[in-house]
């Protein structure tokens, strides 16, 4: 997931009232009917296979009722590929996180403990369709994307006014997907195809599009020590990447000029370690370096193509 | 707000890291089960954590007897005939050994005579995620 929003920033984004107001977004509501109908069907083929659950050959069956409540507090420097943002002050590397996993007859609330975002920002609501030993396909509706808003990265997020002011606010890309994973002795792979949502363009027409989301994590266990190796390959659509590097006429400016976006992918390798420190807290470090395609440079918006992430905090299970 | 809330984490975020390494103090507490009133004997730390239920815990545990006059004792694992050490009129000992599993172990220690025994201590095994088919995919994600 690219994060434009981080930080205490995120919880002011979160509040905002333009926020607030995706909920009730046309586009996301319309993705939120197709997911609950997808999945409301396949509920009802569920309950009536569920004489087979002791079938010898379906020794995997869906997930009962399972809980799980995270609390992390990391601390992250975590540079955008958006020019003029720098973290300053010590609340702009305070990353806090309340992960939740619920599980019930198939339908689940997951979070990635390696790659949250504040609050429930990195949370998947998700429907397990097939499930096998070593794969599955699952329905996915997530934020793939997270916003930015010009105003709040300048007063909040050490934004640099001449670079960032007077561009609207991008929102964030909810999408709903199909995924693939597939499980191997000590490593996963997974692959969503997405159809994501974004907020609105100048004129005011939905932007939607494509997304091919692709990660595989290896387990490297040392010790006490939990290793995870990863590396993620991501296709964006050219509305998508548009909508969050573009520069439209109406926020054209001398020192930023107008700007389409071509379609483009990220790369990304990942290391991260988690240490148990009690039976409630962990302790947790990771590396994540980003690597855009090259064109992305070429907006008015960007700094970079490259990112490297740098995490470390502990974590603390209810 | 934003400023509230990145005060408030700067004040939180230390005070956990406190609490955390107060945490660790208490799951180092010592293990003693002294059978035999004269002989005390112990293991630490007394609980060593895993990530997941199943894997196999590692630790340095110090095993240490104390008697208040010169015996001789041989150290033992709980359902193992194999001893790990023995020491001939000691009044007090102290060794350390690698810990490495996924249950809870008890050590023995004897009576070289008649191998009688004489005390417990017990290195407890725990975990923080119980190892349910969902949990063994959620570790990979």
């Amino acid at each position: 997931m690219i994060t434009f929003c981080k930080y205490a920033l995120c919880f002011a984004m979160f509040f905002k009232k333009n926020n607030i107001r995706l909920l009730q977004n046309q586009s996301f509501s319309w993705l939120l009917a197709i997911f609950l109908l997808l999945t409301s069907s396949f509920c009802y083929g569920q309950e009536t296979s569920e004489n087979q659950e002791n079938d010898a050959n379906k020794p995997v069956i869906k997930d009962d009722f399972e809980w799980q409540i995270i609390l992390d507090l990391s601390l992250i420097y975590d540079p955008t590929i958006i020019a003029g943002i720098e973290q300053e002050k010590l609340s702009e590397y305070l990353l806090p996180g309340l992960l939740v996993d619920i599980s019930y007859k198939g339908f689940y609330l997951q979070s990635n403990q390696r790659r949250s975002h504040v609050l429930l920002g990195g949370t998947e609501l998700g429907y397990q369709l097939f499930i096998e030993d070593n794969w599955q396909f699952d329905l996915i509706l997530k934020a793939y994307m997270q916003g930015y808003d010009s105003e709040s990265l300048i007063e909040y997020g050490g934004g640099d006014p001449e670079l960032l002011a007077g561009l609207k606010e991008r929102e964030v890309t909810i999408g709903a997907a199909i995924r693939y994973s597939q499980y191997f002795e000590d490593s996963l792979f997974r692959i969503d195809f997405a159809y994501g949502s974004s907020g609105e363009d100048e004129n005011e027409n939905h932007v939607g599009g494509l997304l091919i989301d692709s990660f595989y994590s290896y387990l490297l266990p040392y010790k006490n020590w939990d290793i995870y190796l990863g590396a993620g390959l991501t296709y964006f659509s050219q509305d998508i990447i548009n909508y969050y590097i573009g520069v439209s006429a109406d926020e054209v400016l001398a020192t930023r000029p107008e700007y389409d976006a071509e379609a483009g992918f990220r790369a990304q390798a990942e290391i991260y370690a988690q240490y148990p420190v009690s039976e409630s807290w962990s302790f947790h470090t990771g590396i994540t370096h980003s690597y855009f395609s090259n064109n992305v440079k070429e907006s008015p918006l960007v700094d970079t193509n490259q990112t490297t992430q740098v995490t470390l905090g502990v974590m603390y299970v209810f | 707000m934003c400023f509230n809330i990145g005060k408030g984490l700067a004040i939180i975020l230390p005070t956990l890291l406190y609490c955390l390494l107060v945490c660790k103090q208490v799951s180092a507490n010592e293990s003693t089960v002294a059978i035999d009133n004269q002989v005390v004997f112990t293991a630490l730390p007394e609980q060593c954590v895993t990530l997941r239920q199943g894997r196999n815990c590692f630790a340095t545990v110090e095993l240490q007897w104390k008697s208040p006059s010169k015996q001789s004792f041989c150290l033992y694992q709980e359902g193992e005939e194999k001893q790990l050490g023995c020491w001939k009129n000691n009044a007090n000992v102290q060794i350390k050994i690698d810990f490495e599993s996924n249950k809870s172990i008890k050590y023995q220690l004897r009576k070289k005579v008649n191998n009688k025994v004489v005390a417990e201590a017990q290195v407890e095994v725990s975990w923080q995620h119980k190892n349910t088919a969902r949990k063994r995919r959620w570790r990979l994600f």
